[in-house]
C-alpha cells in the first residue's frame, strides 16, 4: 500500500509541474493566478500524503488545514488585486475612446 | 436563536480543531467561541427562518438539494473531462456568455445558485448584478439547460423550493 | 483486502480526473475555457483523493483516527464551498479586466461584445 501511496505522489507531483507550464507561460496574469489556485489545492492533498507515509498524519493534518485556508485567501486576495489593478489601466484607456463600457461600480466592494 | 445555533457550531469546530477533552482547554474553547459569536451571530444566519422547526425542515431539503447536487457534480466532471480528452475537443467548443433573470429574491439562495451553477456541466458564474446572472456556457447544449425554455430552469426551481418555498 | 480496493478506485479516480484537469488547462483556447476546467476538475478530484485517505486511515478504527478522519472531512467540505468561489471570483477578475475570448469563428474578441444586445441596454439606462 506504501508503493501505491508513493506512486500517487509522484504522479501528482508531475502532474503539477504540468500545470507550472500554465503558470510560467501564461498569456495574461489571471491564466497565472489560476494555475496556482491548482497547485495550491493539490499541495494540501501531498501533505496529508507525506503526513501518511510518515506515520504522523495528526500533525501534518493542522498544517494541511492552514495550507487550505491560506491558498483561498491568496487566491481571492490576487484576483481582487488584479481587478483593481486593471481597471485603473482601463479608465485610461476609456478616455481616449468610448469602447462600450464594463459595469465597473459593484455593490459591496467599495472600501 | 441565531445566537445559539452560531455558539453550538463553533464550540463543535473548537473540540474537533483541538481534540483534547480537560476543563482548560473547553474553557479556552467556551472563551474563544464566546467572543467569535458575539462579533459574529447575525452573520451566518442573516435572512434565514427564525423559528426552529421552520430551519429544521430548511435543513432537510437543503439535504435532499445536496444529494442532486452531488449527482450533477459527477456528471460536469466526466463532461469537462471528455471534452479535455477527446482529440478533437476545439470543435465541439463554443464558448458564449448568456445572460438572464432569476427568480430568487434573498442573497443567500442567489450565493447557493451560483455556486451551484459554477458546480454543474459546462456553465460557469461571472457574476450576479441587479438580480441578473451573467453565466459562462461552455457549449451550447449547456446554455440551453440553464436558460433556454421559458421560465426558470431545473436547477433554479430546486434552489427557489429549498430557500423560498416555490414549486419544484 | 476489499478496504484497499476501494481505496485504490477511488484515488485512481481522482488522479484521472486531476490529469483531465490539468490537459483542460494546459489545452483549452482562452482563459473562460481553462477556468471551467480548473474550477470543475479541482473540485471533485481532490474530494475523492481525499476520501481515499479517510478510508484507508480509518482501517484501524479507534478514537484519534475518528478525529482525524473528521478533520479530513472538514478539509473536503471547506474545498466544496472555496473553490467555487475562488473560481468565481478569478472568473470576474478576468471579465471585468476584459481578457480576450475565443469564439467559434475563430475571432479572438471583447468578451463585452458576445453579450446579447438588450443587456447592453440594460446597463445604459442605468
Amino acid at each position: 500500500m506504501e508503493q501505491f501511496f508513493i506512486t500517487i505522489g509522484v504522479a501528482l507531483l508531475l502532474l503539477m509541474l504540468a500545470t507550472l507550464y500554465r503558470v510560467i507561460l501564461g498569456p495574461t496574469a489571471i491564466d497565472r493566478i489560476l494555475g496556482v489556485n491548482i497547485i495550491g489545492i493539490k499541495t494540501v492533498v501531498l501533505i496529508i500524503l507525506v503526513g501518511i507515509l510518515d506515520g504522523r498524519v495528526e500533525m501534518f493534518i493542522d498544517i494541511a488545514f492552514a495550507y487550505a485556508l491560506l491558498n483561498f485567501i491568496t487566491t481571492i486576495a490576487a484576483s481582487r488585486f488584479f481587478q483593481r489593478h486593471s481597471q485603473k489601466a482601463l479608465t485610461k484607456v476609456e478616455e481616449k475612446d468610448s469602447a462600450p463600457s464594463a459595469p465597473l461600480e459593484r455593490p459591496g466592494t467599495e472600501g | 436563536m441565531s445566537v445559539i445555533i452560531t455558539f453550538c457550531v463553533m464550540f463543535a469546530l473548537w473540540i474537533v480543531m483541538s481534540g483534547k477533552f480537560d476543563l482548560f482547554h473547553l474553557g479556552m474553547g467556551v472563551l474563544s467561541t464566546g467572543l467569535v459569536t458575539w462579533l459574529s451571530h447575525d452573520l451566518l444566519f442573516s435572512g434565514r427562518p427564525r423559528k426552529l422547526g421552520k430551519l429544521l425542515a430548511e435543513i432537510g431539503r437543503f439535504l435532499r438539494y445536496m444529494l442532486w447536487l452531488f449527482w450533477q457534480i459527477v456528471l460536469a466532471n466526466i463532461h469537462i473531462a471528455s471534452l479535455a480528452l477527446s482529440p478533437r475537443s476545439n470543435e465541439t467548443l463554443d464558448p458564449r456568455i448568456i445572460k438572464f433573470k432569476t427568480v430568487l429574491k434573498t442573497d443567500f439562495a442567489q450565493f447557493v445558485f451560483a455556486n451551484s451553477i459554477t458546480l454543474t456541466p459546462g456553465t460557469t458564474t461571472i457574476r450576479i448584478q441587479d438580480g441578473f446572472f451573467y453565466v459562462h456556457a461552455i457549449t451550447v447544449q449547456s446554455a440551453g439547460d440553464l436558460a433556454g425554455g421559458e421560465g426558470p430552469g431545473e436547477m433554479e426551481r430546486w434552489v427557489a423550493w429549498v430557500f423560498e418555498g416555490g414549486k419544484r | 483486502m476489499l478496504l484497499n480496493t476501494v481505496v485504490i478506485i477511488l484515488m485512481c479516480s481522482g488522479l484521472v480526473l486531476f490529469l483531465a484537469t490539468t490537459v483542460g488547462l494546459l489545452r483549452f483556447p482562452d482563459f473562460y475555457s481553462r477556468v471551467h476546467a480548473a474550477g470543475k476538475g479541482d473540485t471533485l478530484s481532490t474530494a475523492l483523493l481525499l476520501a481515499g485517505l479517510i478510508l484507508y486511515m480509518l482501517r484501524d478504527f479507534n478514537g484519534e483516527t475518528l478525529l482525524t478522519a473528521v478533520k479530513l472531512s472538514l478539509i473536503v467540505f471547506f474545498v466544496f464551498i472555496a473553490s467555487p468561489t475562488a473560481t468565481h471570483a478569478i472568473i470576474d477578475a478576468g471579465y471585468e479586466a476584459r481578457v480576450p475570448y475565443w469564439s467559434k469563428t475563430g475571432e479572438k474578441t471583447d468578451a463585452e461584445h458576445s453579450i446579447p444586445d438588450e443587456s447592453v441596454e440594460h446597463r445604459e439606462n442605468r
